[in-house]
């Protein structure tokens, strides 16, 4: 479904170029769940932004779908976002002056439904994920795990083949992370591809693949245990 | 998806409501100003497009050329040339002749004084006039029948239909009303109440207009045919003058659309200035956009999320430009709407400023809904395009990177913004001042006359007032409050064009100069207390100082005094030495040698904003058409009462027309004086709304550096040290504004200085004033802001951090 061919990402400043992915080549088949893992500042962001076309990288060839979309326009990148992929963020990212409804709306008049269609998918996707009673307050009156659910909700409304999950659970108390996790994890099976950034190793542990960033790198590890070991290298090379 | 962008646009306004409110109001006084602008530009523009065949129409203009002024236009032509154009003129379909006169209409007990125009038949259907009663066929159904209009139907008859009634011209004129025509629209350079046959004036006078080919005194206006061009036109013109017009009489003939006629005939140069007010009007709008720019720009900081959500939605590039853009149409929509509440209030005002009778009505006027219709896109987009294409340019990752802070960019985009709004109000707030200072001191110019306590009575050269000149200055002089009379062709004050070309007896007629020629009585001079410099004054003691009825060739040598300017141009250094010298017109005017007795001082003819004209003067009352009256000014009251029933005494038909000449040359100022009220407005709105913008911006920027101010206190700053901090920050765009503004404005000031024969000097002081008043104005909007970040704590800056 995904595939990088050497992807690089370079940041630069006036005085600085600071290189957050090095020619990572990786494939992602359609109904894996991935999580991505690494310290702060390794490039997960990064990476999640060029796999949501949020973002070019710097050099190397990046396939959606068997398509090879690092030169695509802005105009066709956007037309493959809002048919293909949801996105969900750790701080939410719900636009405050809009309601429930509106803003999981949005993601459906940027694909020109109707308004009977429209109305029709956001209440059964607030329904799906418990905030239907919630559908005409604003973020701001909602609790977080609530916000969540919203953006989730958000995500899921157009019915993408792939979600991008930036540290969902970041900003929720465990309970409440939980939840989440169990919402992504029935997605996951429903036959949707899922790729997570996380810091948990427990939330990492819903994943079928880790995939691990340090220094502009990706390791590929199958289990928890091969991650520990890792991470032990890694403090001993530091220090 | 549209509704959604205006949803969230409405729901922005209300979050906001303050700063949405002063952004609003910006916007609103901007496009006020502009709709008036507008509405001024319109009707200037309308002048004389009403006609049936307005295109096709011209006025003819005869072009006088003298060795020292070429190409001086007169409005009057020959009265003998419209019928002799339908004859010889192949171009020419009609053309018809206008002859504006004065009389006293009288009807049962109503009696006014009013312009009546003779004109030939052919003018109505060349206008194409509306009849309300009659029509073409009765208009001029006897040789003495006038067509009147219906407010002048009103004024004598009430709301009959007055046709066959009688109206009286000067008590022994009888005039049938052949026909009602609608009133004429104001924006005509016509001024048409009553239309007489122009063969009754002849039949009234026995004169032979057909045949006159000497005196200048009918406006001739031509209907091309239409399938000529004006070029054909112009050819044919000045082929019949080649044949028509004796080559010494140095003249010629030019044609003028009626529908330019109103433009060039407008104080102030008329194109120039409509385009001039245009851009003042169009950058006071720049400006306010410029507020709501840059505000949309400081907002759109605090909006990356939700352009990061809607870009990772799938929203493209283009679809969140027009989101911006719907917007900033949502604020000038609501800004539309006040606009209309303060054009509606100021009407008033602006009709009094410039002397207009505008209405702002959109049932009379549907064409009004779509230019503010227009405006308000305009104005949408010109303060939403940059935002809508600044903003949306980002990628998705960087703004999300990027929540919550300024770039760089944006900030000296917005200080750029600031510059231009400042350097606009910098350089309309000099113009304005100097405005006012030059005003004022051409009101105190020494005009080079007296023009206290005298009293001008005007028709003096009416036909049946004239024979009593004399008795009347005679009786007047009785009254031990009057000083002197006298009475002349013109006042000061009054436009006056009366020149002839003369040169030195036994001299070249070709080397002719021009002169302005006055004709005065004896005591002119002294009741104007204008000094003589050489030589003496007129006097009855003198008997060729007289030049008693004296319109043909004549053999005698009359005095004649000139003043020092026409000393100069006629080439004598030393005033003394003109006195003796023998000098003669050209043309038909005057037609006698003059000897030259006396030198007087130059005097302002036109009170100052004219340049001091050469005059020749000689004693010859019979030509006045006003009498100034020097009195005392005590007893006032009874000196006008006794005045006026000299008058009536002498004059029973004729109602005394009189004013007090100082009074009068105030109304002449008035027209530059309005025209200084509508800059200082001008100005005034230029400097509060660059001050909103300055107010909201400075809010924005400050609260965006409450970390900033925080980490500063914690270090040790105080309320002056992150006061002067921002003070100065603010003053950088404001200072390099009047650098900017500085040489523009001297420019202009310069330029529009030029204008004036007489012009205050250039004061730095002026530059020095509007430019610490700039600063004082910036501080003032953002002093609050800064009082208020200075005194908060230092808890609350870093629990409240934006940044």
């Amino acid at each position: 479904m995904l595939k990088f061919d050497k992807i690089s990402k370079v940041y630069r400043t006036e005085d600085i170029e600071t290189t957050a992915l090095n020619e990572i080549s990786l494939e992602i088949k359609e109904g894996e769940f991935v999580a991505i893992m690494g310290p702060s500042g390794c490039g997960k962001s990064s990476i999640l932004n060029i796999f949501g076309l949020l973002g070019n990288p710097s050099s190397g060839k990046y396939y959606f779908l068997d398509h090879e979309v690092s030169s695509y326009s802005e105009k066709q990148l956007a037309n493959i976002r809002k048919s293909n992929i949801g996105y969900i963020f750790q701080e939410f990212n719900l636009i405050d002056e809009l309601t429930v409804y509106e803003n999981v709306e949005l993601a459906l008049l940027y694909q020109n439904k109707s308004k009977n269609q429209r109305q029709e998918l956001v209440k059964k996707i607030l329904e799906d994920v418990g905030i239907l009673h919630r559908m005409n307050h604003y973020p701001k009156q909602l609790s977080g795990g609530q916000q969540q659910r919203v953006a989730i909700a958000r995500a899921l409304v157009a019915k993408p083949k792939l979600i991008l999950a930036d540290e969902p659970t970041g900003n929720l108390d465990s309970e409440m992370g939980q939840e989440v996790m169990d919402m992504l994890k029935a997605l996951n099976k429903s036959g949707t591809t899922l790729i997570m950034v996380t810091h948990s190793d427990y939330h990492a542990s819903y994943a079928n693949r880790i995939l691990y960033l340090l220094d502009g790198k990706m390791q590929e590890y199958g289990s928890q245990n091969e991650i520990v070991q890792a991470r032990k290298n890694e403090v001993e090379v530091c220090s | 998806m549209l509704i959604n962008y205006l949803l969230i646009a409405i729901r922005r306004l209300k979050a906001d409501l303050f700063y949405s409110t002063i952004n609003i109001l910006g916007l609103a006084i901007g496009m006020a100003v502009f709709v008036f602008t507008l509405l001024y530009v319109q009707d200037e523009l309308s002048f004389d497009k009403n006609w049936k065949n307005s295109g096709q129409i011209f006025r003819l203009e005869t072009v006088r050329h003298f060795s020292d002024k070429a190409g001086s236009i007169d409005v009057d032509t020959f009265p003998a040339i419209a019928p002799a154009l339908v004859a010889g003129v192949a171009e020419v379909e009609q053309a018809a002749r206008l002859v504006p006169m004065q009389f006293v209409v009288k009807y049962q007990e109503k009696a006014f004084y009013e312009n009546i125009n003779f004109i030939d038949k052919s003018f109505l259907s060349i206008f194409g006039f509306e009849f309300i009663y009659g029509d073409y066929e009765t208009a001029f159904g006897e040789p003495f029948s006038i067509v009147i209009t219906k407010s002048m139907s009103e004024k004598y008859f009430g709301d009959i239909n007055p046709v066959d009634k009688v109206l009286t011209l000067d008590n022994k004129n009888f005039y049938r009303v052949g026909a009602v025509i609608k009133d004429v629209k104001e924006n005509s350079h016509l001024n048409i109440e009553f239309l007489a046959n122009i063969q009754s004036r002849e039949n009234m006078y026995h004169a032979r207009d057909n045949d006159n080919w000497k005196d200048r005194f009918a406006r001739t206006y031509i209907l091309l045919k239409k399938n000529e061009t004006i070029e054909s036109l112009k050819n044919g013109i000045e082929y019949f003058s080649s044949v028509h017009i004796p080559n010494e009489l140095n003249i010629g003939f030019r044609l003028n659309p009626i529908e330019d006629i109103h433009l060039q005939e407008s104080a102030g140069g008329g194109g120039n200035s409509l385009i001039a007010l245009s851009l003042i009007g169009g950058l006071i709008l720049l400006i306010a956009c410029i507020n709501a720019t840059n505000m949309a720009i400081a907002k759109g900081v605090g909006r990356n999320k939700e352009l990061g959500v809607r870009k990772s939605l799938g929203a493209s590039r283009q679809q969140l430009a027009i989101q911006f853009l719907s917007e900033s149409l949502v604020l000038s929509v609501c800004a539309l709407f006040l606009a209309i509440i303060l054009v509606r209030l100021s009407l008033g005002w602006f009709n009094y400023v410039t002397d207009k009778t505008i209405i702002f009505d959109f049932f009379t006027n549907i064409f009004l809904i779509w230019k503010l219709v227009i405006v308000t896109v305009i104005t949408g987009f010109i303060a939403g395009s940059y935002p809508a294409f600044y903003l949306s340019k980002f990628q998705p990752s960087e703004v999300f990177r990027n929540l919550g802070k300024a770039g760089s960019a944006s900030s000296s985009v917005r200080n750029g913004l600031i510059i231009v709004q400042f350097s606009i109000a910098i350089v309309v707030s000099i113009y304005t001042v100097f405005i006012f200072q030059q005003m004022s001191f051409i009101k105190k110019i020494d005009l080079g006359f007296e023009k206290e306590n005298i009293l001008v009575l005007s028709n003096l050269g009416w036909t049946e007032i004239k024979p009593n000149y004399e008795r009347l200055k005679n009786e007047l002089l009785k009254n031990p409050e009057v000083i002197s009379v006298s009475g002349s062709m013109t006042v000061p004050g009054k436009e006056y064009d009366k020149s002839s070309g003369f040169y030195l007896s036994g001299g070249n007629r070709e080397d002719a100069l021009t002169l302005n020629r006055l004709a005065v009585d004896y005591d002119f001079f002294e009741t104007y207390n204008i000094n003589v410099l050489a030589g003496r004054s007129f006097g009855e003691d003198y008997a060729l100082d007289r030049a008693t009825n004296k319109d043909v060739v004549d053999n005698s040598i009359y005095s004649a005094v000139i003043n020092e300017s026409a000393a100069r141009k006629l080439g004598w250094l030393n005033n003394s030495d003109a006195l003796g010298q023998l000098v003669n017109s050209v043309d038909s005017h005057w037609n006698f040698t003059l000897n030259i007795v006396g030198v007087v001082s130059d005097f302002h003819m036109l009170a100052g904003h004219g340049e001091l004209s050469p005059y020749i003067f000689i004693v010859y009352p019979e030509q006045s058409q006003y009498l100034s009256v020097k009195i005392t000014g005590n007893n006032l009251v009874d000196t006008l009462e006794s005045i006026d029933s000299t008058w009536s005494a002498i004059n029973p038909n004729y109602p005394i027309v009189r004013s007090f000449l100082d009074t009068d040359l105030n109304i002449a100022f008035s027209r530059w004086e309005k025209n200084g009220q509508i800059m200082a407005v001008l100005s005034i709105v230029a400097i509060v709304i660059a001050m909103l913008g300055s107010f909201v911006l400075s809010g924005f920027s400050i609260r965006s550096q409450t970390k900033e101010i925080g980490l500063r206190k914690m270090v040790g700053a105080n309320t002056i040290d992150i006061s002067r901090l921002f003070l100065w920050k603010f003053a950088k765009p404001v200072l390099i504004a009047n650098i900017i503004a500085m040489p523009i404005a001297f420019y202009v000031v310069i330029e529009w200085l030029s204008g004036f024969p007489y012009r205050l000097h250039v004061s730095s002081v002026n530059f020095l004033v509007v430019s610490v008043l700039s600063l004082v104005v910036c501080w003032i909007a953002v002093g609050y802001h800064i009082i208020k970040i200075s005194n908060v704590s230092l808890a609350h800056t870093f629990r409240n951090n934006h940044s």
